[in-house]
């Protein structure tokens, strides 16, 4: 049954400061981190329910910590609805964001404290800047040992630009559509290794064998075209290749060419990048089914990008 | 990580005279996508937690429907040799009021093979509900796929992408050793990647044929 009688104060705050620092509560209090979509939690003396648009749009952590996260663009409210229970009386119901003093939203002044109450608060987040932000609710009753809390995680950030929405997508049993190269390009692209296989670069690496083209496709240079990338796979493997192919640096022009000496224990497939512009092979690296024991570039790491990725 | 570039890092690179990797991009606009028409919106790429080309990582190849749960698949893969985790990214989805969030996940990797390659994972679903629910696939998990090569294993070269390659390995162990029902390249999800690399970024090699393998779970 709501007893609800007269917790005074604002039931609508408007802002929480921000100056000054108070620990949160203090040792041998409650204060549990929420991640129920219920938003209930019943913990010492209160169960304290938050609900509202600042509650749904919290940010949430699965079993690894990893975030789930909606961007507060605007301050919205948070309602905070609180049971004594077992007939404990509320006090009040504080509010704090991080590095801040309790903001306290209702408090108790009558003979005798309610024991439901609800208010709403529209904290302040949005003048903390973007990143993540703690906020935490805190009932107190009028014994010094009646206090709860709840804790929750809000992520401030930018206003995001309108996103294509596509129609339902189809369920198929048609066939991919084919790898989009030409014939002449295929053709081509297969000359220039050949001649590479034979008295070019790639001689000491792919053996006599002719290779099996896996995938060609687009080389680009900052988003322009500039030649083709080829997936090869040897029609045998090769084990303990030692050889010397041509690496490249990208640079403001575009990019350098290096060396790369590398040992294959085992030589599976091989990534060939082609400069169209000028018919040469400007990089060859051993694919994700060869096995390496030596990648030695003579300027600087190559692949390039490889240090942010995974 | 890949989108979010570091001041220091940034400053290296102009200085060195680098090319920014943000070419390397997605062939069109990331989409929000639905498996039906009344079913859950999400991005068809993960990636930064934002909606831009330039943030985009891997494309979403694998749909786990039926019964799934993040936990659930995540449970099942551990159990065929998906024990390691990455590095996280996120997939934005909308929720049912319109608000768009952004979950992320570390995924799972195998070990590193004797070539050194392992095989990527990363699941996506609202973390309050560990799922998306679709009226006509039922509970849904999403997923990207991608190799990584020498990724804290072997010797270089470092490469990274392949994901049709992932996408297959993933549905072989998936269908051999867990029995579910796997229907390869099923959903034309529209995100197709043609094979192919930008010199900037070289080491992130591009390959979806934009059709996402379907797996029932019981």
């Amino acid at each position: 049954m709501r007893t609800r009688t007269k917790l005074a104060g604002g039931v609508a705050v408007a802002a929480v400061a921000v100056a000054g620092a108070v620990a949160i509560l203090g040792g041998g209090d409650t204060v549990s981190d929420v991640a129920a979509p219920l938003g209930l939690t019943e913990h010492g003396p209160f169960r304290i329910r938050l609900s509202g648009p600042l509650w749904n749009d919290r940010t949430l952590r699965d079993q690894d910590g990893s975030r789930d996260l909606a961007y507060l663009t605007r301050d919205e409210p948070l309602t905070i609805a609180v049971e004594g229970r077992d007939g404990a009386r509320i006090a009040s119901i504080g509010l704090r964001v991080e590095g801040a003093a309790r903001q306290v939203l209702d408090a108790c002044r009558g003979a005798t404290c309610p024991t439901a109450a609800t208010v709403t608060a529209h904290p302040a987040l949005q003048r903390l800047g973007h990143g993540s932000h703690h906020l935490t609710v805190d009932v107190r009753g009028p014994q010094a040992d009646q206090r709860a809390g709840v804790r929750m995680e809000l992520t401030v950030g930018p206003r995001l630009p309108p996103v294509r929405e596509g129609d339902p997508v189809p369920a198929t049993a048609a066939p991919p559509p084919p790898t989009a190269y030409s014939a002449d390009l295929g053709r081509r692209v297969r000359a220039l290794v050949g001649r590479e296989q034979r008295v070019g670069v790639l001689r000491g690496v792919l053996g006599a064998t002719a290779p099996i083209f896996v995938q060609i496709g687009e080389l680009g240079l900052g988003g322009r075209g500039v030649g083709v990338t080829a997936l090869l796979e040897l029609a045998a493997p090769r084990r303990n290749v030692r050889a010397t192919v041509p690496g490249y640096l990208a640079t403001a022009a575009g990019y350098r060419l290096q060396s790369v000496s590398f040992t294959a224990v085992e030589l599976r497939d091989l990534l060939v990048d082609l400069d169209l512009r000028g018919g040469r092979v400007i990089a060859a690296e051993p694919g994700p089914a060869s096995q390496t024991s030596r990648w030695d570039p003579d300027q600087a790491p190559t692949p390039t990008g490889a240090g942010d990725e995974d | 990580m890949r989108g979010i570039v570091a001041l220091p890092a940034l400053i290296a690179a102009v200085a060195a005279g680098a090319l920014p990797a943000a070419a390397d991009a997605p062939r069109r606009p990331p989409t929000l996508i639905r498996l039906s028409d009344a079913g859950p919106a999400f991005l068809d790429y993960d990636g930064t937690p934002d909606l831009s080309a330039a943030g985009r990582d891997w494309t979403v190849s694998m749909i786990f429907a039926g019964h799934a749960s993040i936990r659930k698949v995540k449970a099942a893969l551990r159990t065929v040799g998906f024990t390691r985790p990455g590095h996280a990214r996120y997939l934005a989805y909308r929720t049912a009021d319109g608000t768009l969030r952004f979950d992320s996940d570390r995924g799972l990797k195998t070990r590193c093979a004797a070539d050194g390659t392992d095989v990527h994972v990363r699941l996506y679903a609202p973390t309050a509900t560990d799922r998306f629910v679709d009226p006509r696939y039922g509970s849904v998990v999403v997923g990207t796929t991608h190799l990584d090569r020498a990724d804290g294993c072997s010797t270089p070269p470092q490469l990274f992408g392949f994901s049709e390659e992932a996408e297959r390995r993933i549905a072989d162990t998936v269908a051999r050793r867990l029995g579910w029902r796997v229907q390869r390249n099923h959903l034309a999800l529209g995100n197709r990647e043609p094979y192919r690399r930008d010199v900037t970024d070289s080491a992130h090699v591009w390959w979806n044929d934009g059709r996402a393998t379907l797996v029932v779970v019981p």
